[in-house]
């Protein structure tokens, strides 16, 4: 097989298991650019996503290695056994003929494996298997016959997986409710000349509708289900001082935020979420769990606790610095020189309330800005703010501050955001 | 099994070599190991077309059945295009005989349109258009959100993504490709309302 197709199937595989990673997948979505086999290939997982398909192509593999097998060295090998199969097929007929006997009963007992014999008969001798009596015969016929030559001990094993049924799927019947609702798909114009009818493919039981499982999982619904909500909370030590820089993250992603001098944070966190991990050097990790509509008061305990520590890390992704305030987007985001600590400590000790400001006028600045590759920050956007010059106030503070750095391996800009709170 | 995939794996002969020994000896294990190669495909294709799984996989074992006869009679030149004609055809021939309509759902060009967001992002002068992207990412719901942010951001597998968030593969996979989708639909209506 060419080189570069067995590379494509190398990624499809991986892809199918889940090893896949992003440019890895981009490299498939190309290749199928180019390849109808593929295109389709993957437009046909993608119609399921959620199917487990590595373990149909595992039932797949399996079966193909005992058919296979059962096939053995071509004809030699198996036309005497095709020859006594019709023979006794014939014969059977001709007894069911004679006492007159609706086929049916007997093959009803028969396994699975020895259903899928007669398909393969009936393919070498299609005359002999018109019949749906003779169908049943020839199950039951094939019963009679001694096993197939002896096979080793694991094929008996892989017997099992490949009958197996896959596992039954509770959403499907919501799904096919659902598909009735399904914009109607375009129809296929052409259809290529078509191949010999075979004869086995009844057995493939095609009965459902085609349902596209899609209509459900591309139905708005899913998007209306889930909503954000706003946390808010307070984290102190247990002498009850506000913990700054201490970061709030949703366990395993990138979202998080990180606590302000007065030891408070907000963040938006999905509905669907049920925990947050807070993370400060110096105090042991502590995993809370969110309760509806609560404002969080936590309490962090003083000393790392490496067994805590350890133990989070493995439950949970790493921790990770956030931008005071963030929602981080890009990751990791960019960082003042020294870190947040030292930005903040500038800003405590430089922020100077505007004279010009309205007496009275408090709370804190929302700043969005571009960190350029050279430390300089620019494109200040003002996201909220109690008013202009406290605005203003907070842009100087951060242009006058520590220069910004850009994670390893990033040359070009980013966007960052950062809060400057202003209290009289 | 374990020998099976053992040859499975051995590339060394390519497709027509193979099926040149088929062709010669009959021994199915030799048409076995060359479907083997293409058996993914075949049975995303069964998919696509036949639209359930249980039905695609039973159609990837017909076509094999197909293939014993056919690859033997045949003169076949490029075999992987071949059989693709093969088991596209079987699959419209059995929609044909079950008398359901012909329908199959195209979804054009999903992927690349994110890709290339996802490069122009790359770009310096694309400030407006990652604060587009953030936007629309925010709009997501949190189960694609997240997912796509560890796929795309933190270059995790699907698989990884699947144990961190302790979800299912198939679920973690729905999640990318709906948020996928739904990144390029908030994009194009951006890009849109940009240029009005």
């Amino acid at each position: 097989m060419p080189e570069n197709t067995s590379n494509i199937i190398q990624l499809l595989r991986r892809w199918l298991s889940g090893e896949i990673r992003a440019t890895e997948e981009q490299q498939l979505d190309r290749g199928a650019e180019e390849d109808p086999f593929l295109r389709d290939a993957l437009d046909g997982y993608r119609q399921h996503p959620e199917a487990d398909h590595e373990a149909a192509m595992n039932r797949i593999r399996g079966k193909l290695q005992e058919r296979s097998r059962r096939g053995g060295g071509g004809y030699v090998r198996w036309l005497p056994r095709v020859a006594a199969a019709a023979a006794m097929l014939l014969l059977i007929g001709a007894v069911l003929w004679l006492i007159n006997l609706p086929g049916g009963g007997d093959g009803t007992a028969l396994s699975e494996r020895d259903m899928r014999r007669p398909r393969q008969m009936e393919q070498i001798e299609p005359k002999e298997t018109v019949a749906e009596e003779a169908e049943t015969a020839t199950g039951a016929e094939l019963q009679t016959e001694p096993p197939p030559p002896p096979e080793a001990e694991t094929a008996r094993e892989e017997k099992q997986v490949t009958t197996a049924a896959p596992p039954p799927k509770p959403e499907a019947r919501r799904e096919e409710a659902l598909a009735l609702d399904s914009p109607p798909a375009a129809d296929i114009a052409a259809v290529e000349p078509a191949p010999a009818l075979d004869s086995f493919s009844e057995a493939a039981g095609l009965t459902a509708p085609a349902a596209a499982r899609q209509a459900l999982r591309e139905s708005p619904q899913e998007d209306s289900l889930a909503q954000a909500r706003q946390l808010v909370g307070l984290i102190t030590t247990s002498s009850g001082d506000p913990v700054t820089g201490a970061q709030i993250q949703l366990p395993g992603a990138d979202f998080g935020t990180v606590t302000d001098s007065g030891g408070r944070f907000q963040l938006e966190a999905p509905a669907w979420q049920e925990q947050l991990v807070i993370y400060r050097p110096g105090y042991a990790d502590a995993v809370i769990t969110v309760e509806q509509g609560q404002a969080l008061n936590i309490t962090l305990e003083e000393g790392e606790r490496a067994a805590t520590r350890e133990r989070a890390a493995k439950r949970l992704a790493p921790p990770q610095p956030l931008t005071e305030g963030t929602q981080a987007f890009v990751w990791p985001p960019p960082q003042p020189e020294g870190g947040f600590d030292a930005l903040e400590k500038y800003v405590d000790t430089h922020r100077q309330y505007p004279e010009t400001a309205t007496r009275g006028l408090e709370g804190t600045v929302h700043l969005q800005f571009t960190v350029e590759p050279g430390g300089e920050l620019s494109n200040f956007k003002v996201l909220e703010s109690p008013g202009d010059p406290l605005s203003r106030e907070a842009i100087r503070l951060l242009q006058d501050g520590p220069a910004w750095e850009l994670p390893e391996g990033r040359s070009t800009p980013m966007l960052a955001t950062y809060r400057v709170g202003f209290n009289r | 099994m374990r020998r099976f995939f053992l040859q499975g794996g051995k590339q060394d002969q390519s497709d027509g070599e193979l099926l040149a020994r088929y062709q010669r000896s009959s021994d199915q294990e030799l048409l076995a190991q060359l479907y083997g190669r293409y058996a993914e495909l075949v049975y995303g294709v069964c998919m696509k077309y036949l639209k359930e799984p249980a039905a695609a996989e039973d159609a990837t074992m017909a076509i094999y059945e197909e293939l014993v006869d056919k690859a033997r009679g045949h003169e076949i030149d490029k075999f992987r295009s071949w059989l693709y004609v093969l088991a596209k055809n079987h699959c419209l021939m059995q929609l044909r005989r079950e008398k359901r309509n012909i329908t199959v759902n195209y979804e054009p060009g999903i992927m690349h349109s994110l890709d290339s967001q996802h490069h122009t992002m790359e770009r310096s002068d694309e400030n407006e258009e990652e604060a587009r992207l953030k936007d629309c990412l925010e709009q997501l719901n949190p189960q694609q959100q997240q997912c796509i942010q560890m796929f795309y951001y933190r270059d995790h597998s699907y698989k990884e993504i699947a144990e961190m968030l302790k979800e299912r593969l198939g679920k973690v996979r729905s999640h990318i490709q709906n948020g996928r989708r739904n990144l390029r639909i908030c994009l194009e209506e951006k890009e849109k309302k940009l240029k009005n």
